[in-house]
């Protein structure tokens, strides 16, 4: 197996809102293996973008990373002082934004865009080698030179997240974290620039966190995959597994909402809808929904376990489940 | 469309613009049919001065002077022909004296205090607002902020009354009037510049202490909204240090409305001047307007105004011209 590049381990964010504590991520952990790729599922509001923004600890009041540990190559990044973490944000954990709408700067050029972040970690390089490098980095996107004297105003939504994924990998991250990069795009927009990341996260051989609640483009994309619910992680399986034998009811109820060409009846949809993150239910958050639950389930949390090798979820009854449904799936 | 196009397109309208300003400001007074020549004699016999017979005789004779005896079409080519060589005829109140060389006199004046201390409070209100909306700005800087707010809710020519009261009456620090000291003849030595700028420090405190609130609130709004915007996310991202965030990301483009309204406000800069150049009896165009006004001195009245207009008309070109370079968005049809 791989190394472990990033051990997220018990994280917890908070926020204290005037109207009491949202647990918008409660007791997260994962392994990410070096240039794998590892998708973030989860309804809207789960705690996805959270996750996001807390490993590159970019939480803002009234949030705050209430604990656990966050370590990138064995070094608890949670620990570091702030310049010590600035220097880690692009050099070590790169983040990818949904770039179609504004994520670049609309008053500077795409060259001065792909440029400062590096100037802020490397200093000073010669024009030449400044000029190289960002030639280097559009052609690695698939995007002419011209792009670098534009500005973002003046290119598609394709050619603006591409340019993102460029400013992402200029300084060869060990992560990237792409929070729905592609979710403004059409799909064959959408196909073409997930291919561009994958290639250019595989030049570079940087791990890919892809956060997002599209399951074929995960399906497609990713090789291990967390589900996450209410700010927990309720499942952690490689990609194949889960579609074909979900551990926890919620991935099987997510799995199962995803439209199919095959079976043109009506849409299923989860029944129910995520709790307030200010009310959570006691026990297994996911128990109001859960077509399974009993005493158990709303008395206890059942912590996260590794059911088989390589399999992490969250649920007392998966057991039984399984009893239920032997051939596995539903 | 080139630039040098462009460029000669928006000249050209500058120049319509105070074309037609020129021409309102010609006939406007000749429609209300009111002879000026016969209401100032009129008004000169009320006061007791003796006009008599003679009266046909000395409007005609002044007509003639004022170039009043042509036809009307002739006089509005005469006018505008003058105009071109910034001849706006003689006052009527401190004749012979020319509108021009009143303009002229007074224009400075009001340029230096106001123009100074208006871009004085943009530059230094502008920054101090993008701190007060910084998350790692020191606390003391946000602190002292309510205090600039408070200062733009009161009107400056009030602000100038406090600080003539306290400043000049009470403490005696600062003169009290006028734009040097009487009796002095302006020259070009450091004196007379000391003294110069003595007399013009408490007008341009009362502008800038309630200016510099307006703009710094102005520009707290915009930089807090620019803060929540994704490109502020993904700078922060990439590592970039708070210095460059600050200034190149936040700064930068939070300035752009700002730089809009400075630009419109520098048209409105002369006419400011009337409120601030009264309290503090400043020799500028704005007192002059003011004393003109009361004296009923059309030609200086029509002078101001079209100063004004060719003063707003030319800051609206200039935000025209340069807002392209500072913004790329807004384009000049050339792509
Ligand atoms: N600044 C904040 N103040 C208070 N609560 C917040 C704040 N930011 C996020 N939250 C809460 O944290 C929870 C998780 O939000 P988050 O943005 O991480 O969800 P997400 O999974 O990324 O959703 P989406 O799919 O819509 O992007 C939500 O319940 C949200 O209300
Ligand atoms: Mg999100």
């Amino acid at each position: 197996m791989k190394p472990i590049v990033l051990e997220v381990r018990n994280l917890k964010t908070y926020f204290h809102t005037p109207r009491g504590v949202v647990k918008a991520v409660d007791d997260v952990s994962f392994d990410l293996m070096q240039g794998e790729r590892f998708g973030l599922v989860g309804e809207s509001g789960s705690g996805k973008t959270t996750v996001a923004l807390s490993l590159l600890r970019m939480i803002k009041a009234p949030g705050q990373i209430e604990g656990g540990q966050l370590l990138l190559d064995g070094q608890d990044i949670l620990k570091l002082s702030d310049e010590e973490m600035r220097r880690i944000r692009l050099a070590g954990i790169a983040l990818v934004t949904q770039g179609a709408m504004n994520a670049l700067n609309p008053v500077i050029r795409v060259r001065e865009q792909l440029i400062d972040g590096i100037k802020d970690h490397d200093g000073n390089l010669s024009r030449e080698a400044m000029e190289a490098r960002v030639q280097e980095l559009l052609s690695g996107v698939d995007l002419i030179p011209q792009v670098a004297d534009m500005y973002a105003h003046q290119l598609s939504g394709g050619m603006k997240q591409r340019v993102c994924i460029a400013i992402g990998i200029c300084m060869r991250p060990k992560v990237i974290i792409a929070d729905e990069p592609t979710s403004a795009l059409d799909v064959v927009v959408q196909r073409r620039v997930m291919e561009t990341l994958r290639r250019a996260q595989e030049e570079v051989g940087a791990a890919v966190i892809l956060v997002g609640h599209d399951m074929g483009l995960m399906a497609q994309f990713v090789d291990r995959m967390a589900v996450m619910y209410a700010g927990k992680l309720v499942e952690v399986s490689p990609v194949r597994n889960v579609f074909q034998e979900p551990l926890h009811p919620y991935t099987e109820l997510l799995i199962d909402s995803v439209p199919t060409l095959t079976e043109k009846d009506v849409l299923k949809g989860i029944q129910g809808s995520m709790p307030s993150m200010l009310g959570l239910p006691s026990g297994c958050v996911f128990n109001p929904r859960c077509p399974y639950s009993d005493e158990s389930c709303v008395s206890t949390l059942q912590e996260t376990k590794e059911v088989e090798a390589g399999r992490w979820a969250a649920c007392h009854k998966i057991d039984a489940i399984r009893n239920l449904n032997p051939s596995g799936g539903v | 469309m080139t630039t040098a196009k462009y460029l000669v397109r928006r000249f050209t309208f500058l120049v319509l613009v105070v074309w037609s300003a020129a021409t309102i400001n010609f006939f406007l007074p000749r429609m209300s049919g009111r002879d000026p020549v016969r209401a100032r004699l009129a008004a000169q016999a009320m006061k007791g001065v003796s006009i008599g017979k003679g009266i046909d005789k000395i409007v005609e004779t002044y007509d003639k002077k004022f170039g009043l005896d042509v036809p009307l079409t002739q006089q509005y080519i005469n006018y505008l022909g003058d105009l071109t060589r910034f001849d706006l005829g003689p006052s009527f109140s401190r004749y012979p004296m020319t509108v021009s060389q009143l303009i002229g006199a007074t224009l400075p004046w009001t340029l230096g205090l106001l123009l100074t201390s208006t871009v004085f409070s943009f530059v230094f209100g502008s920054i101090f607002g993008a701190l007060v909306a910084w998350p790692s700005t020191p606390d003391w800087v946000r602190s002292i902020s309510p205090m600039f707010f408070a200062f733009s809710a009161i009107p400056y020519y009030l602000l100038g009354l406090f600080l003539l009261y306290f400043f000049a009456y009470t403490l005696k620090w600062f003169p009290g009037a006028g734009g040097y000291q009487l009796g002095t003849i302006p020259e070009p030595s450091l004196e007379f510049a000391i003294d110069v700028l003595k007399h013009s420090l408490l007008p341009a405190f009362s502008i800038i202490l309630s200016s510099l609130g307006f703009w710094a609130i102005g520009m707290r709004g915009t930089m807090i909204m620019v803060e929540g915007l994704d490109y502020m996310t993904l700078a922060e991202a990439k590592g970039l240090k708070g210095r460059t965030i600050l200034w190149k990301y936040g700064l930068r483009n939070a300035l752009l409305p700002q730089i809009t309204s400075f630009a419109l406000s520098l048209g409105f800069v002369v006419s400011g001047a009337v409120l601030v150049e009264i309290v503090f009896a400043y020799p500028g165009i704005g007192l002059l307007l003011f004393n003109s006004i009361k004296q009923t001195d059309f030609p200086v009245i029509q002078g101001i105004v079209l100063t004004l207009i060719g003063a707003i008309a030319t800051a609206t070109l200039i935000i025209d011209v340069g807002l392209p370079f500072l913004d790329p968005r807004i384009s000049r049809g050339d792509n």
